[in-house]
């Protein structure tokens, strides 16, 4: 129950009332860690659309749970956007996943750990 | 029409240069979806055009199936490339056979009639499908072996000489029929044999043509075979070919007529016929006895012409355009009088069986009957050879082209409305024998004339462009919208077709408060730029809504039992409709030129495309439109870069000009810059100020990213998915900023 309590007051606060099957796989993805956080990455490992991946990327940054910053890179061509959770984004995801995929290992009370160097 | 086949060729050239040998190469993507896209445009043309063989027939399923063996093929071809010259063959075959023979009664009775009252036979049928076997196995003859290609061309132009020169060679006099089931053509006097006029250009029966046909075939071979050893001999070649078919085009002209036949006719008190329906057809007048030796001079002349040429290569170019010209303007000819015929057009020397009183009057415009299609050919010759002149120079032939147009437009506006006021002031009747056709003619061609000086001049006095188009452009905005309303209040609202009505000046009025208005529009728009692309937005939009309204609703909705006062509100709301999604495209231009140009290339193209006689293509109006809006597109998306601006040179024309211009064209439609140019308007859509910039970055970093098996193909998707959600996009970042403000 508390734990209920604590998901809804933290959704609720951050503006997250609504969450999409979509934002979860994207927060998983993010989690994970497995892949480099740019939207196409992101969105291929989550098995959604390219085009639905950016709003919910811009909608976790308004709301504070993921920050982004250009990639610094000599590549030729266009930059990536690279997308991170913040300290309050990560818990709050761990929290979220727990609750609603708890069959996915993410266990119930943030005791997922993203693997080193990832963010 | 010819462009997917003009650029196919240059794709088919390089195939066939390949060789067999290479064809286990795998290809490209981009080959793949190229050739893919132009087997599905290529057999959807062919499958819509041949569904109209059938009639009342489920014409979109012929129209799928033709979609999908397009798709088959275009795939076949790139496993095997040994089938692309082959399969473009059978396409050009296909075409030959279409153009050639049945496609103008076919295209007649779409437009003009209850499809379900005509039955050819499978004669046409057969005569398409052997065409159709000859050109894919010449096809495949060429593509094998390179040499054939001029051989086979001369065996195509001199069946088509042929064909023409058997137009030439009839004999006779038309008369009409008029009998319970219903008027037609009767036969030739004295032709001994059952030439079935209606049923279009020359679909003739008797050894005759057929020896015409094969004759000029069998020269054209043989000419095609000297011309591969000797090469000096190609162009004086060409000339004699092109000459016989100008003659015979010609004589064909000069002697054909065009009539509008009502339906079953029922006379009312006065004695005057009624129809509920009408057909059209081409008859052949006058026993001109030396249609053959017009043929032949027109052969010797072009001969000559190509000896000259060959000794003097500058007049190659100015020669070509004026027997493009001439062709083009027999067509447009053609398709004048297709457009302008009406039910009353009774030429006098059709009388009615039995009887000798003339029906109805003369001929209310010059293109109805008469030289007006001999006419139009000169006209087409001299304007190609001036444009041969000027290509040889080096102009560039846009602004020129553009303002001939124009005039063009408002010409057929100007007619237009003095013919619906003449019209309507004399309603019930037809305004008799003071119709006067020849007061319409001299100011549309004064338009035209005004328009190609004013194009040529554009370029030295700017200051007048833009309110000399905001003239052009108001009053025929101004013509249209009062004659849709004009149709509307009289279908819909009070019905007075029974006697003169005063909404016989709306046209007028609406055509001169147009050309005001738009006038000073213009000169507002002069100064205050940003205010050019909504204005221009608005006008093709209207435009283009009244023309989509016209052609589908009354082809379309018309046959299918709709009654006038319901279409002329549809065309109505069409308009409507139209001027509000032009409105939009030009606030969109404004604002993002790059995306927007594109949306009212499309106006642009779908407003052109219906100036275009579809009657000529054989294509249905929904079709035709559909692929006169994304030409439209495309030429305005590459207006934008120097490089892709029309012109035409003088070396670019000897060297394929509208296959290079046309390929160059067609890669604006290639996935990957389309994609580009998605993403590109996604951003623009999404955000504004600073962060555009971030996103369309972004996007484009994504569509990068995309790579491998077919990726540009993947990138489109991408691109699409990308725009689907801008939307959702823009509003998550306007929530980011409230949020900031609060």
């Amino acid at each position: 129950m508390t734990l209920y309590l604590y998901i809804y007051n933290l959704t609720r606060m951050a503006g997250l009332s609504r969450v999409t099957p979509a934002t979860l796989d994207v927060l998983e993805v993010l989690l994970e860690g497995d892949v480099e956080p740019y939207g196409l990455a992101i969105a291929r490992k989550a098995g959604l659309a390219t085009g639905s991946v950016f709003p919910i990327l811009a909608r976790l940054e308004r709301l504070g749970w993921a920050s982004s910053s250009w990639e610094e890179s000599d590549r030729p061509g266009p930059r990536r956007r690279l997308y991170r959770f913040t300290p309050e984004g990560m818990a709050g995801a761990r929290a979220l996943l727990a609750e609603r995929r708890p069959r996915r290992g993410h266990g119930r009370h943030g005791t997922f750990t993203a693997p080193e160097g990832a963010w | 029409m010819n462009a997917p086949t003009t650029g196919a060729t240059v794709t088919t050239g390089a195939t066939g240069a390949a060789g067999a040998g290479a064809a286990r190469a795998a290809a490209s993507p981009q080959r793949v979806a190229a050739r893919v896209c132009l087997g599905v445009v290529i057999g959807t043309y062919l499958g819509d055009a041949l569904s109209a063989f059938f009639p009342g027939s489920p014409a979109y399923s012929v129209v799928a199936v033709g979609s999908l063996l397009g798709l088959l093929l275009g795939l076949l071809t790139v496993r095997r490339r040994g089938l692309a010259p082959a399969s473009l063959g059978l396409a050009a075959g296909a075409g030959t056979g279409l153009v050639a023979n049945p496609v103008v009664p076919v295209a007649v009775t779409r437009t003009y009639s209850d499809a379900e009252t005509f039955d050819y036979g499978y004669q046409p049928v057969v005569a398409l499908v052997s065409v159709t076997v000859l050109g894919s196995a010449l096809g495949q003859l060429v593509g094998r072996r390179p040499w054939f290609a001029k051989p086979v061309s001369g065996l195509v132009l001199g069946a088509l000489a042929g064909h023409f020169a058997s137009l030439a060679a009839k004999t006779g006099d038309g008369r009409v029929v008029a009998d319970s089931a219903g008027p037609s053509f009767d036969l030739l006097d004295g032709a001994g044999h059952a030439d079935i006029l209606v049923s279009g250009y020359g679909f003739a029966h008797g050894y005759a043509s057929a020896v015409l046909v094969t004759g000029g075939a069998v020269l054209g071979l043989l000419l095609g075979l000297v011309a591969e050893r000797r090469r000096g001999l190609a162009r004086p070649a060409l000339g004699l070919a092109l000459g016989a078919l100008l003659g015979g085009l010609g004589v064909a002209a000069g002697r054909s007529m065009y009539a509008a036949f009502p339906g079953p006719i029922i006379f009312d008190d006065t004695g005057s016929p009624h129809s509920f329906e009408k057909f059209a057809g081409v008859g052949y007048l006058g026993d001109l006895g030396h249609g053959l030796a017009v043929v032949a001079g027109g052969a010797a002349l072009g001969l000559l012409l190509g000896l000259l040429a060959e000794r003097w290569h500058r007049l190659t170019t100015p020669l070509l355009g004026v027997a493009v010209g001439g062709v083009v303007g027999h067509a447009a000819g053609a398709g004048l009088r297709a457009m302008y015929s009406t039910s009353f057009d009774w030429p006098n020397p059709l009388i009615w069986s039995g009887g000798s009183e003339p029906v109805g009057t003369a001929t209310s415009l010059v293109f109805s009957y008469g030289n007006g299609q001999v006419v139009a050919m000169l006209v087409g010759a001299v304007l190609g050879g001036v444009a041969g002149l000027l290509a040889g120079r080096r102009l560039r032939l846009l602004k020129p082209l553009a303002g001939l147009a124009l005039g063009i437009s408002t010409g057929s506006a100007v007619s237009a409305g003095y013919y619906d006021f003449v019209l309507l002031g004399s309603a019930p009747s037809y305004p008799g024998d003071d119709f006067p056709g020849t007061r319409i003619v001299v100011p549309a061609l004064a338009c035209v004339v005004v328009g190609l000086g004013a194009g040529m001049f554009a370029g030295w006095y700017p200051r007048f462009v833009r309110p000399a188009l905001g003239l052009v452009f108001g009053a025929l905005v101004g013509q249209t919208a009062a004659r849709v309303a004009a149709d509307t209040y009289l279908f819909a609202v009070d019905y007075t077709y029974n006697h003169p009505s005063d909404s016989r000046w709306a046209e007028v009025v609406g055509l001169l408060a147009g050309a005001a208005a738009g006038l000073v529009l213009g000169a507002l728009a002069d100064r205050r730029t940003r205010l050019s692309s909504p204005l221009l937005g608005l006008a093709l939009g209207t435009l283009a809504g009244s023309a989509i309204g016209s052609d589908y609703t009354y082809g379309f909705l018309g046959e299918n039992g709709h009654t006038p006062d319901a279409i002329a509100v549809y065309v109505g709301t069409a308009v409507v409709a139209g001027a509000v999604l032009g409105l939009l495209a030009g606030l969109l231009t404004a604002r993002w030129p790059r995306q927007g140009r594109r949306a009212l290339g499309a106006l642009a193209g779908v407003f052109a495309g219906t100036s275009v006689p579809v009657i000529l293509f054989g294509i249905s109006p929904a079709v035709w439109l559909v692929l006169s809006g994304a030409a439209g597109a495309v030429v305005a998306a590459g207006g934008l870069g120097p490089s892709y601006a029309p012109s035409a040179g003088s070396t670019a024309l000897r060297s394929s000009l509208p296959a290079r211009q046309v390929v160059r064209l067609l890669r604006l439609l290639r996935p990957g810059t389309f994609a580009h140019g998605m993403v590109g308007l996604a951003a623009a859509i999404a955000a504004s100020d600073g962060q555009q910039e971030r996103y369309a970055e972004e996007f484009e970093a994504t569509l990068v990213e995309v790579d491998g098996r077919l990726r540009r193909t993947r990138r489109l998707w991408c691109a699409l998915t990308i725009l689907a959600g801008a939307a959702l996009l823009r509003a998550e970042l306007a929530g980011e900023k409230a949020e900031r403000r609060s």
